[in-house]
């Protein structure tokens, strides 16, 4: 594998909450992401995993710097743009190289721009393209698959899959090296997903890309990812190789996770985890206490008393539980 | 098993919708049977009328749908041709629905406890003396962490999987004989998923209550469905059991979704997409098979009507050239 392309490092962001009170006192803070610490290779693909509400949209939008972390770096092709205000990222030299996919192929498309448009315009504002861009549009609608005579379309005459495929040609437009993917499949029916799934997989591929791939569908993360990052209530909770935490996930929440797939009749072997009891509340948290404790069916006074810290038992594989061996 | 009477019975039930660019002939010629106890998941993709179909089940279709004929007897009573003031008693008390969307389906400015109470007071016998204690039980019943607090909550103070769990709560205080649960754990995290799905089984398995599952899951149909029924474009095209469906597909729509879905040990370059889209609904020349512009076994044979399958048959498939019944490799 080749360099790291982006790392970030003790990366936090914490939202204030409720109303200050009187007497000096500072507001609530919710930790939404807490000392996250995570490695992207040039060209791998990592798949972020978690229930809603753990993170995984708050690091994507640290990590795209739409939002300004609280604490620790972001480091992109070994600069620190974690340090540029995020309002000033957008004529920042490696705006272009991080681009985006969003879930919603039919809301994020500019309504009253033709495809060809929504693809041109990357190329004049990130990588100051002049003139006439058609030969340019034509290519990049080739790579994805969308047939030339669909450019003119707006979004409402385009398909769910058609859709799908302008936003990654736009996201492609600006030759970026990371590509954040934030369930791009979702909205999708089971008949295009396939498909799109397939051409994410061979962009990559022939172009060199870095994927951070955001999803709830653990089976579509499996089938596109190297590498897996577990998050829980804002903190990683687990990472490795991705055939290796779906065959043998070593923190109780992986577990469970994992367990919950629907997968018919192959998951069914070892039986489902149920969760039971609440999920501790992210504001404010004890630092002295397991996130997941409470919910964990391993859970000991050990648990509520010192914050489990990530490990790495087996090379390239950590885990942040006390009980794991 | 099959010699008793359904609680459900569809037949040749068909609808349509007219609207402005013209008439979609969204539901046609459908069978089906759903008996006591059983859960049917309805399986198939966006716009293959699943949810119009649930929706006339309980009288509650769009105001430009037209139903063109059939039946669908519940009891003693077609709830095709039922009035208003029948359909009313039935729904919630016999019939009841979970929507796909907790949050919209909820009223917003009424506290959870209040909505439960309403249905309560509405189709069960219970003193208003009562009806706090019998709507934090049925709080209580779904799971909900500490229902006397929760009683008093509005739906946007609870998370979703919590707001989904009040809908069940609202779905099953009077011990319906039916549900039709649609799309009810769509947005929602495996995890709080499975504690869904596995609450709704158990509170079917307690009370014999007989589920309609809609989803367009094909994976988590299998994981929770005794039978699969397969629709694509307003039509049924095949039902099966569950094992059944997964093992030997016959149609070749159902062929294709199963190679389409990513499922445990799939590899991406096994998975494959369905060619073609739905045809247009509107059209005036839909063909007798609607899948037949998409299929690779299509021939001249399937001008002819397409063969229905018996509402009451456990598996059937409506096709003139269904795949192989394979020998199952046990």
């Amino acid at each position: 594998m080749s360099g790291v392309l982006l790392e970030t490092v003790g990366l936090s962001r914490r939202f204030a909450v409720g109303r200050r009170a009187a007497g000096g006192k500072r507001a609530s803070m919710l930790h939404a992401g807490d000392d996250v610490n995570l490695r992207v290779h040039a060209g791998e693909s990592v798949g972020l995993v978690g229930e809603s509400g753990c993170g995984k949209s708050t690091l994507v939008r640290l990590v795209s710097r739409l939002l300004d972390p609280s604490e620790g770096a972001i480091v992109f092709r070994e600069r620190d743009i974690g340090a540029v205000p995020a309002a000033q990222f957008a004529a920042h030299p490696e705006r272009g190289k991080i681009q985006m996919v969003f879930q919603d192929p039919t809301d994020s498309l500019n309504p009253r721009y033709s495809a060809a448009d929504t693809i041109a315009e990357p190329m004049r504002l990130l990588r100051g393209a002049r003139g006439d861009l058609a030969i340019a549009v034509r290519a990049l609608a080739d790579a994805v698959g969308l047939a030339p005579e669909l450019l003119a379309r707006f979004p409402h005459q385009l398909s769910g899959g058609q859709k799908a495929r302008v936003g990654i040609a736009r996201a492609l437009a600006s030759e970026p090296d990371l590509l954040i993917l934030d369930e791009p499949t979702s909205a999708l029916d089971v008949s295009v997903q396939a498909i799109i799934l397939q051409l994410l997989a061979r962009l990559r591929r022939e172009r060199g890309l870095a994927y951070l791939f955001v999803s709830h569908d653990l089976n579509v993360v499996r089938l596109l990812c190297d590498r897996v990052v577990v998050m829980y209530l804002g903190r990683v909770v687990e990472s490795g190789p991705a055939a290796e935490v779906f065959a043998h996930p070593r923190h109780p929440y992986t577990r469970a996770l994992v367990s919950a797939i629907p997968g018919g009749t192959a998951n069914l072997a070892g039986g489902r985890i149920r969760l039971s009891g609440e999920v501790r509340s992210p504001i404010d948290p004890d630092p002295a206490v397991c996130r997941f404790y409470g919910r964990c069916m391993q859970g000991a006074p050990r648990c509520g008393a010192e914050m489990p810290l990530l490990r790495e038992p087996v090379a390239g594989h950590a885990v942040a539980c006390h009980f794991d061996r | 098993m099959s010699a008793e009477i359904p609680l459900l019975k569809v037949e040749n039930f068909g609808l349509e919708f007219r609207t402005r660019s013209g008439v979609v002939h969204a539901l046609e010629g459908l069978n089906l049977a759903i008996r006591k106890g059983e859960t049917v998941g309805l399986v198939g993709e966006s716009g293959s009328g699943k949810s119009v179909l649930s929706f006339a089940m309980l009288g509650i279709s769009d105001a430009a749908a037209r139903v063109t004929g059939g039946s669908a007897w519940f009891g003693g009573l077609d709830l095709l041709k039922a009035g208003e003031s029948d359909l009313a008693e039935i729904r919630g008390r016999e019939i009841s629905m979970i929507f796909q969307n907790p949050r919209t389906a909820l009223n917003p400015i009424r506290r959870v406890g209040a909505q439960i109470e309403d249905v309560l007071k509405r189709h069960a016998a219970v003193r208003s003396a009562d009806l706090r204690a019998r709507a934090v039980e049925a709080l209580r019943s779904v799971n909900i962490p500490d229902p006397e607090r929760r009683y008093a909550a509005y739906p946007f103070e609870l998370s979703g999987g919590m707001c989904q769990r009040v809908m069940i709560a609202l779905a099953l205080a009077c011990g319906p004989a039916l549900l039709i649960a649609d799309e009810p754990t769509t947005g929602l995290d495996v995890t709080t998923q499975a504690g869904i799905m596995d609450l709704i089984a158990e509170r079917a398995r307690a009370s014999g209550m007989a589920t309609l599952f809609i989803t367009h899951d094909l994976a988590l149909a299998a994981e929770h469905c005794d039978r699969i029924i397969v629709m694509h474009a307003g039509h049924i095209v095949e039902a099966a059991p569950r094992r059944e469906l997964f093992a030997a597909p016959r149609h070749p729509y159902t062929a294709q979704l199963i190679r389409a879905t990513p499922a445990a040990g799939s590899l991406l370059e096994g998975l494959s997409a369905i060619p073609g889209n739905l045809p247009d609904l509107r059209r005036r020349d839909l063909p007798s098979c609607r899948f037949r512009e998409r299929c690779e076994r299509a021939s001249s044979a399937c001008d002819a009507p397409l063969p229905r399958i018996d509402a009451e048959a456990l598996s059937g498939v409506a096709c003139w050239h269904p795949l192989a019944v394979v020998a199952e490799a046990a």
